[in-house]
């Protein structure tokens, strides 16, 4: 350890080649299991080189321990909520706080059981809102895009954007706004994609990406105990 | 005529803070609306109970921070904010009569990078140093096209000095002849205050950035000074464009302070109605669209001169 620096006990950084074979100092900065708007559980273990991740490895704490009940599963929790939780985290992390203000409300007033007469019309508002916003559509373009194959879950298909107008469109429509749970769920398959799609991304454009893909880690410890 | 007051720099401080706390209550009202809160009045305090709450608060401690330079950076901030206001006249009244006024607002917002970079650098995170340097990214953005702007309102006036600027809108409000700069110039104050939809240097998807680890009084100091500097740019906006003090009925102090306000409530209110703009999207905007229609508009200010 002679001839290396300490600060504060810690050893410097790293080096490594960057995208552009520079050589740059690499840190190992994990992101989870714990942070605001993330799902719980989900850890990601990036190389940081500035705020680029150079590699990603993602990983799923606590499945073993879990009880397979997920909360979006449970009586009461009309998928209309899940899309309302998952926009909600979306554009907040997007930076339009006001906007996820109002889905969070909304999705609390669909948990608590408001009829469906009195909650449709503040519902479409919000929606127009969002859809009206040509900001959004400038910033979100592009972020994670996934690999459109065969095994892409519909509802996870496109970029960002697509996904969050997804959620917006399908509230709007009386048909599907009162769909029950959706039990084959796409989380399994984005936490495989997920490492894939991370590398190369800048930390923004990464929170980005884990927000709208909608992981519901619960959902994992029910394919857990489904499979034995 | 602008007259230049000792006692003013006493009376600065004291304007701007207020300023400052009802630029905050009426962020934090707007909040509460949107969050469908049941007495948005009562969240109108929110930022003073918040304050109060630093105050007592214990500060939080990092591994290796640079202590000196991360504490400092929240007084650098305020104090820079303060000074940026001083040749800002108030009615025709001004605690600095500089004849290179422009010059000197201009030098005391750019402390304002040194500052920011120091917070996001001192706690020793990597949350922090990354919202630092989103910041330095933001002013290699908006400086340039702040710069024209502040270039092309002189131009109008064929002179640097603040007073002379509100002399030459006796007739025409530069605003008028000259929207694009206003508008440049309002967009640039928000990114420098680092505010909604700038706010990236701080913004939640890395944990409050360079607001990461701030705590107890030290986070007081440089949120105020934020904000500060937001009444700042906003203050700036009157004498620039809106023909400072002049207007009806009212003395031109009060003319003044009302059309701050409203520069600042617009400020605030527009800021929270747009996601937060990411660096990368920011640079392009600004270098292909702002900086091409600010130096337009310069070139126009300056034949209409001629």
């Amino acid at each position: 350890m002679d001839g290396m620096q300490l600060a504060g006990g810690v050893p410097m950084a790293g080096r490594a080649d960057d995208r552009d074979g520079l050589t740059l100092d690499q840190l190992h900065v994990p992101l989870g299991p714990l942070l605001p708007l993330w799902p719980p559980g989900l850890v990601v273990r990036t190389k940081l080189q500035g705020d680029v991740i150079q590699q990603a490895a993602v990983e799923v704490l606590g499945i073993g321990d879990a009880r397979g009940d997920a909360f979006w599963l449970r009586p009461g929790r009309p998928l209309k909520a899940r899309w309302l939780d998952a926009s909600a985290a979306l554009l907040a992390i997007a930076g339009w706080a006001d906007a996820a203000a109002v889905a969070r409300r909304l999705r609390d007033q669909v948990l608590t059981g408001t009829p469906q007469a009195e909650i449709a019309g503040p519902i479409r508002r919000w929606g127009r809102q969002v859809r009206r916003s040509r900001t959004l559509p400038w910033l979100l373009t592009g972020v994670g895009q996934v690999p459109d194959k065969p095994s892409t879950p519909r509802a996870l298909a496109g970029d960002a954007l697509t996904r969050l107008y997804r959620w917006v469109d399908s509230l709007a429509d009386p048909k599907t706004s009162v769909a029950p749970p959706d039990v084959a769920d796409g989380t399994p398959w984005a936490v495989d994609v997920l490492p894939s799609v991370l590398e190369g991304c800048e930390l923004a454009t990464a929170r980005l990406i884990v927000a709208s893909l909608d992981l519901d880690t619960d959902m994992l410890t029910v394919c857990e105990a489904h499979h034995g | 005529m602008v007259e230049t007051t000792a006692w003013g720099v006493l009376l600065l401080p004291v304007i701007l803070g207020l300023f400052a706390v009802g630029a905050a209550a009426f962020d934090a009202t707007l909040a509460a609306r949107a969050a469908g809160v049941a007495a948005p009045r009562s969240a109108a305090l929110a930022p003073l109970r918040s304050a109060a709450g630093l105050l007592v608060q214990q500060r939080r401690r990092t591994l290796a921070a640079d202590t000196l330079l991360w504490r400092a950076a929240g007084m650098v901030l305020l104090v820079a904010a303060v000074l940026a206001s001083l040749v800002t006249p108030l009615g025709q009244w001004a605690v600095g009569d500089l004849s290179a006024g422009v010059v000197w607002f201009n030098a005391m917002e750019i402390v304002a990078w040194a500052a920011v970079w120091l917070a996001g650098w001192g706690a020793n995170s990597a949350f922090g140093l990354v919202g630092g340097y989103r910041f330095v990214a933001q002013g290699l953005a908006y400086e340039l096209p702040h710069m024209f702007v502040l270039t092309t309102a002189a131009l109008g006036a064929g002179s640097l000095r603040v007073a002379d600027i509100v002399a030459a809108q006796q007739d025409l409000w530069f605003v008028v002849w000259m929207p694009v700069a206003f508008a440049v110039y309002l967009l640039s104050v928000l990114a420098m205050a680092f505010a909604g939809p700038f706010n990236h240097a701080v913004s939640s998807d890395v944990a409050g950035g360079v607001l990461a680890e701030l705590s107890g009084v030290d986070r007081l100091v440089f949120v105020a000074g934020r904000w500060v500097l937001l009444v700042s740019g906003a203050a700036m906006a009157v004498p620039l464009f809106l023909g400072g003090g002049s207007g009806p009925l009212l003395p031109d102090w009060l003319w003044t302070l009302v059309k701050t306000a409203l520069v600042l409530a617009a400020l605030v209110w527009a800021g929270r109605r747009v996601p937060t703009i990411r660096m990368e999207r920011f640079e392009e905007i600004s270098w292909m669209v702002l900086i091409p229609a600010t130096l337009l508009q310069a070139l126009f200010v300056s034949l209409v001169v001629i």
